[in-house]
């Protein structure tokens, strides 16, 4: 591990030994064989041809160095679009201040020295009590929107006319439209998945409550989310040879799973408990 | 005949079938010649094997004497051994909570 590091600092001290043998240049010696006569700029380090200020000849680099005696304009490699000044490179904004002194937008007096990031945009600015009112607005329609949907219309429009506890007559049973349909919905599932598969639909589809179970297995269980004010009663039993499960409405007067199963029968609960052989 | 009230009536249970034990068969009741006390479904039946004889009273309602210790078979049930007497054969019954109604199971 300790050989590792110490070779590092090693190859470290030789690269820059080499690069600095490399650039090691003679003060007779021109800075390039291809064109003898160009010098080394002393404030770049970089050679190049001879460079004459030519600000006189252009007149809007012309107007901006006259206004503006401190800063020296110098065409060296900054980049495409920048120049040199004071030593940094910065935008090339003459060409954009000679549009403007065209049109004569602007004084140029007020020629700017501009850096990369001075020309971002602002973001607007919201007022937050404005954003608050909106919002407002906004959940206020959704609150209202909410209260006068279909669904809740009819809710009400239930309400009031069903609302009103009306006794129902012999033989009648007078649902709500809603009632009427989720009592449609819940005789399909107990003709399709009651039949088939009774223990699916006592504990996941009808969510019936258990209500009594019985010595001989038979289970009495409550559905109250059908019939407002009445509770279903569905007897579960079980076929003594086979031992399939089967699923029963009984009335809802019957309490204890075995009186269910006697009355299905038509026998008391003394009878049932009493019964002799089954198959 | 007289029934003592500690003499429990026997009951057997077959499917959705319960069959009572009656002390006589009614007069009203005219004898069938059949062994099958109750149909099915799907076309199975609960069928009578032994010495015996179906009764049907005016009301629909069917009876049977086993002269002997007689058997019931059925293709989905086990087959039950019914001791010698006069029976009444009595259909399971469900409730409909929407009709408001009852109404018999058929196996």
């Amino acid at each position: 591990m300790f050989s590792h590091f110490s070779v590092f600092p090693v190859l470290f001290l030789v690269m820059t030994s080499v690069a600095n043998s490399a650039e090691a240049r003679s003060a007779d010696e021109p800075c390039s064989y291809l064109h003898k006569s160009w010098k080394i700029n002393p404030s770049t380090g970089i050679c190049g041809p001879t460079i004459t200020n030519k600000s006189s000849s252009a007149p809007p680099v012309q107007n901006y160095a006259v206004n503006n005696p401190t800063n020296t304009f110098q065409q060296i490699n900054c980049g495409e679009g920048t120049i040199l000044k004071n030593n940094s490179c910065v935008i090339d904004f003459r060409h954009e201040v000679d549009a403007q002194g065209q049109t004569g937008g602007i004084n140029d007096a007020f020629l700017p020295v501009t850096n990369l990031f001075d020309n971002m945009p602002d973001f607007p600015k919201v007022d937050p009590v404005l954003i608050g009112f909106f919002a407002a607005i906004f959940i206020t329609s959704i609150f209202i929107g909410r209260q006068f949907s279909r669904k809740k219309r009819i809710a009400r429009r239930n309400r009031r006319e069903w609302g009103s506890h009306r006794p129902d007559e012999l033989g009648i049973l007078r649902v709500t439209p809603e009632e009427y349909r989720r009592m449609q919905a819940f005789e399909r599932s107990f003709a399709t998945v009651g039949k088939s598969d009774p223990e699916y639909f006592l504990h996941v589809t009808s969510g019936a409550k258990l209500v009594d179970a019985s010595r001989r297995g038979n289970e009495l269980y409550s559905i109250d989310t059908i019939i407002r004010g009445r509770s279903l009663k569905l007897l579960k039993y079980c076929d003594p040879s086979t031992g399939q499960p089967y699923v029963s409405f009984v009335p809802e007067h019957i309490n204890k799973a075995d009186h269910g199963m006697a009355w299905k029968f038509h026998v008391t609960d003394r009878e049932y408990g009493g019964m002799g052989d089954e198959a | 005949m007289i029934s003592w009230p500690w003499k429990k009536p026997k009951l057997y249970r077959h499917g959705d079938l319960l069959l009572r034990q009656v002390d006589e068969i009614p007069e009203s009741a005219t004898p069938l010649s059949t062994s099958i006390i109750a149909h099915g479904e799907n076309g199975n039946t609960h069928k009578l094997h032994g010495s015996h004889q179906v009764y049907e009273t005016p009301d629909k309602q069917i009876l049977f004497q086993a002269k002997q210790d007689v058997s019931l078979k059925h293709q989905q049930h086990h087959t039950l051994k019914i001791s010698k007497g006069n029976y009444v054969v009595v259909h399971e019954r469900e409730y409909n909570p929407f009709k408001n109604i009852q109404e018999e199971v058929i196996d």
